[in-house]
C-alpha cells in the first residue's frame, strides 16, 4: 500500500479547530492553579502567580491516596467484570440461537431505555436490604449490572466472526468456555478496546451512584471530592478545578495508551458490515 | 470454578429479591445493614480510640449526621462536641445542597436507613413533619437555649421539630467608594430614594450599578421588598391566606409592579445582567465593578478571598413610603433535627445541646459566617461594619425574611416558580398580575 | 452444527452473571419503578393504588410537558447534528497531514471528562456582555453578544454546543477506525470511474460503514433522551423552564417535592418513548441499508 502525500492544508484547518476543543480543558488546568483572587481578575489567561493552595485545601483531612485508590479499584474491577460478562452472554446468545436467548437479548437490550435517575428511590431500597449502602463492591455490582451497551456491542462482534473458527475448534475438541477464552473473545478485540474505553469513562466519572450509595467521605471517590467545593451559596473553583485536574490525569495516560489501540485494534480485526 | 461464581450470584439474586421484598415492613434489615457500614468504617480507621466507653454516666456510641456544611464546619461541632464525650464516634455524611441532599436523605428514609440527625429545613420540613419522622423537641431542654427570634423562625404549626443557633443577615451589598464618589451619604429611607441611588450609581463611568439574583432561591431584591412593604405593617399576613381573606396575588402583585418598573423597564436591571453566572457577578462586585448586588453573610468569606480590601456594607431594603426596612436571612441554621427513627436520641439531643457552646458558634462564624444568635454569645460580627447595621435592625430586630420559611404548602414549587417568575418579568415581560397569580395556583393545587 | 444438550447448559451457564446482575441492578428497580407509578407512594401515608392518576397529573404537569419538548429537541438535534458533523470529521481524519494522532487525541478527550464539570466549566465561558470568553471572541471580530444564559434560544444553543464538544471526538474516532478497515482498492475503483469527494464518501465509504453509524444513532439518541447533567450544571433548568429535562423533571418532582407516584410515572413515560423512538430509528436505519 503506498503512503499518500502529507498536507499541510489539513493541518492548518483542524490545528484550530483542537485549540477551541482543548481550551475549556486547559481553562480548568490552569484554574486549578490560580488564587481566588487570581480567578476573579484574570480567568481566562495564564497563571501570573501560579499557586498549589487549592490543591492541598482540596485533600485536607482526608487521605488523597485513600480516595484515588478507590477509585481505580472501582474503575478496574467494573471495566473488567463488565467486559467479561457481558461478552460472555454475547457468546451464549449468538452460538446457542434459540428462541429463549432471542428474548434473553431483547431483554438485556431494554436497559437502554431505563433513566437511571428514574430508579433511585427503588436502587436505594435495594442497596439498603443487601447491604451494600457504603460498600465500593456495591458500586461496582451496579456498574457490571448495566452492560446493555458492552452486550449490544460484543453481540454485534461475535455474530460478525466466521462460524469456521469456532467449529474448527469444536472438531478440535475444544469445550464451549475453551472456545470463548481461547478463540472467541481474543477475536472481538477492537470491539474489547471500544468497550473498555467507553466503561472506563463511564465509570470513572460516574458522580450519581458513588454520591447516593457511598456515604463516608474516605470511601468517596475523587468525583465527589469536587463537588464539596462547590457549597449552597459560593463556588470556589480553584479547588474545584483543582480536583478535576487531577482525576483527568488518569484518563489521559489511559487514553494515550489505548489510542494506538483503538486504532489499530479496529483495523486490523476489519469490521464487517 | 465458573459455576460456583454463577452459584453465588444466583444466591446473591434470591436473597437480594426476598430480601427487597420485606424491606417495607421490616425495619431491622435496614439497621443492620447501617450497623455494618458503621463497624466497617470502625475496623477502617485503625488509629481511632472507638474503645465503647465503661463509664456509667458517660454517654458512648455512634450518631449520625447528614448534612450540607462543609466538613470544617462540622469538624467544629464534632471537635468540640468530642471533647465534651469523648466515647461518642460522630459520623459526618456530607451531601451537596440543596438537591443531591434531598436526593441522599430521602433514599436514605425511604430505605429506613436514615441518619439520626438531619437537616429540616424549608425544602423538606411540611413532607417531614406530615409524615411523622422528627422527633418533637417543643419540650426539650434544648428549645430552651434558642433564643426567642430564632425560636419565631424555626416554629412550624406552634411545634419545634429543628434547632438552629443563629443564621444570615443579608439584603444589598453596597459599594461603599462608589457610594461616596455617586455623591450619595445616608442609607436610603424609601424605596424611591433607593432606586435614585441606583441611578446615581448608573452615572459612574464603567460601574454596573445593580445586579438583582435572579439566577437561583429567592434571593432577589423583591424578597426584602416584600418584607418591608408586608411583614413590617401587617405580620399577620399568611393566615389571612389561610383563612382565604387575602390571597398571594393580593401581595405580590404590587411588589413585582414596583420591581418591574423601577428595575426592569428602566433599564437597571438588563438581560444581559441576568446571563451572568451568579458566582461571575459576585466576582465583579468583589472586584469594585458594582455598585450594588444582592447578597448576605454567606458572601463574607468569598470577597474576603478575593478582594480583602473591599469598602462594602450590608443595607436594608425600605418600603415605598419608608415606613419599614427589611433584610434578606433568616436564623434558621442549621436547622438540625432528630429522626424519630433514631436510636440514638440521647446523644443526639446531647449533640444538638452543644452547638450553643461558644466553641461551636465560634467555629461557625469563622468557617462559614453563619452568625451566632443565641442569649448571651457576642458575635464577632457585631464589631464588623459590614454587617453591623443589619445584625441590629435586621436580626435582632427579627426584619429579616425568606419566603420559604412562611409558605406552608408545596414550598419547593413556589419557590421554583418565584425564581421562574422574576425571570420571566425581567426576560419575556410577563405582567406582574400573572406572575403573582402563579403563586395561588401552586398553593391551591393538590 | 447441532449444539449438544450439554452444551446447551453450558452456554446458559455463561448467560447467568448477565442475567442475574443485569436482573437484580436494572430491572428489578425498573419493576418496582413501574409499581410506584400506579400509587400515591410517599412518605407517612400507606401506599394505595390509584390507577393513572399519576401518568395524567405527569402530563398535565406543564414541567413535565415542556420537558419533553426540550428533551426529544435536544435528542434530534445531538444525535443528527453529531453524527453528520462526526462523519465529515472522520473523513477529514483520513488525510495524510503531520499531527494527525495529536487531532484525534485532542478531540477525544472531551468525553473523558465528566458532563458536570464540562457544564460547570462551560458556564463561565458562557457568560453574557463581554464577561464570557466566547462572548470576548464574537465582539473582537465585530459581532454582538450573545446571551447564552439568559436567551431561550441561545442557552438551548449552548447546550447543544457543549453536547457537540463532548460526543464529536469519540463519534469520529469511531468512525475514522471503521473507515480504516475498508479496503483501499474500493476507493482506487472510485477513483477510476471519476469520483470526486463527496460522491467518494457518498457511495463508497458511508455505506461501508453504515452499521457503525447505527450503533452510534441508537446510542446517541437513547443517551439523548436521557440527557441531564449538562443543562443542569450549564442552566439549571433556566432561563425561566426552557431547557428542563425529562430526567430532571423527574428529580424535582420526585426529589425535591417527594411526588414519588409522579416521578415514577414520568420515568416510565421517558422508558417508553425510548423504546419506540429507538426502535423506529432502528427500523428506518434498516431500510436505508437494505
Amino acid at each position: 500500500m503506498k503512503r499518500k502525500k502529507k498536507s499541510v492544508l489539513m493541518d492548518l484547518i483542524m490545528l484550530p479547530l483542537c485549540a477551541i476543543v482543548a481550551y475549556p480543558f486547559i481553562y480548568v488546568l490552569m484554574g486549578a492553579f490560580k488564587s481566588r483572587g487570581e480567578f476573579a481578575v484574570n480567568p481566562y489567561g495564564w497563571p501570573q502567580s501560579a499557586t498549589i493552595q487549592n490543591f492541598l485545601k482540596a485533600f485536607e483531612g482526608v487521605s488523597f491516596i485513600r480516595i484515588l485508590w478507590n477509585n481505580i479499584f472501582i474503575t478496574a474491577l467494573s471495566v473488567l467484570a463488565v467486559t467479561i460478562i457481558s461478552a460472555m452472554a454475547a457468546y451464549a446468545v449468538v452460538y446457542n440461537n434459540c428462541k429463549v436467548n432471542r428474548g434473553i437479548r431483547i431483554y438485556l437490550l431494554l436497559g437502554f431505555f431505563i433513566p437511571f435517575q428514574a430508579t433511585l428511590l427503588p436502587l436505594y431500597q435495594l442497596y439498603s436490604s443487601m447491604g451494600l449502602m457504603d460498600k465500593l463492591y456495591g458500586i461496582i455490582l451496579l456498574h457490571a449490572g448495566s452492560i446493555s451497551l458492552p452486550f449490544f456491542m460484543f453481540y454485534g462482534s461475535i455474530q460478525g466472526l466466521p462460524r469456521e473458527y469456532a467449529e474448527a475448534a469444536w472438531m478440535d475438541g475444544c469445550s464451549v468456555p475453551g472456545t470463548f477464552f481461547r478463540i472467541i473473545f481474543p477475536l472481538t478485540r477492537p470491539v474489547m478496546i471500544t468497550q473498555v474505553i467507553f466503561t472506563f469513562f463511564a465509570t470513572w466519572n460516574d458522580y450519581l451512584a458513588p454520591s447516593l450509595f457511598l456515604t463516608s467521605r474516605d470511601k468517596g471517590v475523587l468525583i465527589l471530592e469536587v463537588t464539596r467545593s462547590v457549597s449552597r451559596n459560593s463556588v470556589d473553583w480553584g479547588r474545584s478545578f483543582a480536583v478535576v485536574t487531577i482525576t483527568l490525569i488518569l484518563p489521559f495516560i489511559f487514553f494515550l495508551a489505548a489510542q494506538k489501540y483503538l486504532i489499530s485494534g479496529m483495523a486490523a480485526g476489519g469490521v464487517k458490515g | 470454578m465458573r459455576k460456583c461464581i454463577a452459584l453465588i450470584l444466583c444466591l446473591a439474586l434470591m436473597t437480594g429479591i426476598a430480601a427487597c421484598g420485606q424491606s417495607k415492613q421490616d425495619a431491622p434489615a435496614g439497621d443492620g445493614a447501617k450497623q455494618e457500614s458503621s463497624t466497617g468504617n470502625e475496623s477502617a480507621d485503625a488509629g481511632a480510640d472507638t474503645d465503647a466507653g465503661a463509664d456509667s454516666g458517660e454517654l458512648s456510641g455512634t450518631l449520625s449526621i447528614l448534612g450540607w456544611y462543609s466538613d470544617e464546619v462540622a469538624q467544629g461541632w464534632i471537635d468540640h462536641f468530642n471533647s465534651l464525650y469523648p466515647d461518642v464516634k460522630v459520623e459526618y455524611q456530607y451531601a451537596q445542597a440543596v438537591q443531591p441532599y434531598m436526593e441522599k436523605l430521602q433514599g436514605l428514609i425511604m430505605s429506613d436507613s436514615a441518619p439520626d440527625l438531619i437537616l429540616c429545613v424549608a425544602e423538606n420540613r411540611v413532607e417531614l413533619v406530615d409524615g411523622n419522622m422528627l422527633m418533637d423537641l417543643t419540650d426539650e431542654h434544648v428549645a430552651e437555649l434558642m433564643s426567642e427570634s430564632c425560636k419565631q423562625q424555626v416554629l412550624f404549626r406552634d411545634r419545634i421539630y429543628a434547632v438552629t443557633v443563629g443564621g444570615s443577615i443579608g439584603g444589598l451589598l453596597v459599594n461603599m467608594d462608589l457610594w461616596e464618589q455617586a455623591g450619595l451619604g445616608e442609607d436610603p429611607k424609601t424605596w424611591g430614594e433607593l432606586v435614585d441611588a441606583m441611578h446615581a450609581l448608573e452615572k459612574l463611568d464603567g460601574v454596573t450599578p445593580f445586579i438583582n439574583n435572579v439566577t437561583d432561591a429567592t434571593i432577589t431584591i423583591e424578597t426584602p421588598l416584600y418584607g418591608a412593604t408586608w411583614l413590617g405593617t401587617d405580620s399577620d399576613y399568611e393566615k389571612k391566606i389561610e383563612n382565604g381573606e387575602k390571597t398571594y396575588a393580593d401581595y405580590w402583585e404590587p411588589i413585582f409592579e414596583i420591581t418591574k418598573r423601577d428595575i426592569y423597564d428602566s433599564g437597571l436591571m438588563t438581560e444581559e445582567l441576568a446571563g451572568l453566572p451568579w458566582d461571575t457577578a459576585l466576582n465583579n462586585f468583589a472586584l469594585g465593578q458594582v455598585g450594588m448586588i444582592v447578597g448576605a453573610s454567606w458572601n463574607f468569606a468569598d470577597i474576603e478571598a478575593i478582594n480583602p480590601d473591599l469598602n462594602y456594607k450590608i443595607m436594608g431594603v425600605p418600603n415605598v413610603d419608608g415606613t419599614s426596612k427589611y433584610y434578606l436571612g433568616d436564623c434558621l441554621e442549621p436547622s438540625l433535627a432528630i429522626m424519630e427513627s433514631s436510636e440514638n436520641k440521647e446523644i443526639a439531643l446531647a449533640f444538638l445541646e452543644s452547638l450553643f457552646d461558644e466553641e461551636s458558634l465560634l467555629s461557625n462564624e469563622e468557617q462559614v459566617g453563619l452568625i451566632g444568635c443565641v442569649d448571651g454569645y457576642n458575635s464577632i460580627f457585631s464589631e464588623n461594619p459590614v454587617c453591623a447595621d443589619a445584625l441590629v435592625e435586621g436580626m435582632q430586630a427579627g426584619h429579616q425574611f425568606m419566603p420559604q420559611t412562611y409558605w406552608r404548602k408545596n414550598v419547593e414549587r413556589m419557590r421554583a416558580k418565584y425564581v421562574e417568575n422574576v425571570q420571566a418579568m425581567l426576560l419575556t415581560g410577563r405582567s406582574p398580575a400573572e406572575c403573582a397569580a402563579d403563586f395561588d395556583d401552586i398553593y391551591n393545587a393538590e | 452444527m447441532k449444539i449438544k444438550g450439554r452444551d446447551k447448559i453450558q452456554y446458559q451457564l455463561f448467560l447467568l452473571p448477565a442475567v442475574v446482575l443485569f436482573t437484580v441492578f436494572v430491572m428489578v428497580p425498573l419493576v418496582m419503578c413501574f409499581v410506584y407509578s400506579f400509587t400515591n407512594y410517599t412518605v407517612g401515608k400507606p401506599l394505595e393504588f390509584v390507577g393513572l392518576k399519576n401518568y395524567i397529573a405527569a402530563l398535565k404537569d406543564d414541567l413535565v410537558v415542556d420537558s419533553i419538548g426540550f428533551t426529544l429537541l435536544f435528542a434530534v438535534v445531538t444525535t443528527v447534528g453529531i453524527t453528520v458533523l462526526a462523519l465529515i470529521l472522520a473523513i477529514a481524519f483520513t488525510k495524510n497531514c503531520y499531527t494527525g494522532k495529536l487531532q484525534r487525541a485532542v478531540l477525544y478527550f472531551p468525553s473523558c471528562i465528566s458532563l458536570m464539570v464540562a457544564g460547570y466549566a462551560w458556564r463561565n465561558l458562557m457568560a453574557s456582555g463581554g464577561e464570557g470568553l466566547i462572548n470576548r471572541i464574537i465582539m473582537l471580530f465585530g459581532g454582538e453578544a450573545v446571551g447564552w444564559l439568559s436567551s431561550p434560544f441561545w442557552a438551548k444553543m449552548g447546550i447543544f454546543i457543549v453536547a457537540l464538544w463532548i460526543d464529536l471526538g469519540w463519534c469520529a474516532t469511531l468512525f475514522y477506525a471503521y473507515i480504516q478497515s475498508i479496503d483501499e482498492s474500493l476507493y482506487e475503483v472510485a477513483l477510476m470511474e471519476g469520483a470526486n469527494a463527496f460522491q467518494k464518501a457518498w457511495y463508497v465509504t458511508i455505506p461501508l460503514i453504515w452499521p457503525s453509524v447505527m450503533i452510534n444513532l441508537t446510542l446517541l439518541l437513547s443517551q439523548g433522551l436521557k440527557v441531564y447533567e449538562i443543562p443542569q450544571a450549564l442552566t439549571n433548568g433556566g432561563p425561566m423552564r426552557t431547557t428542563y429535562t425529562m430526567t430532571h423533571a423527574i428529580l424535582v418532582r420526585g426529589i425535591t417535592e417527594w411526588e414519588f407516584g409522579i416521578a415514577s410515572a414520568t420515568g416510565v413515560i421517558i422508558f417508553l418513548m425510548t423504546a419506540v423512538l429507538c426502535a423506529i430509528q432502528l427500523k428506518l436505519g434498516e431500510k436505508k441499508e437494505g
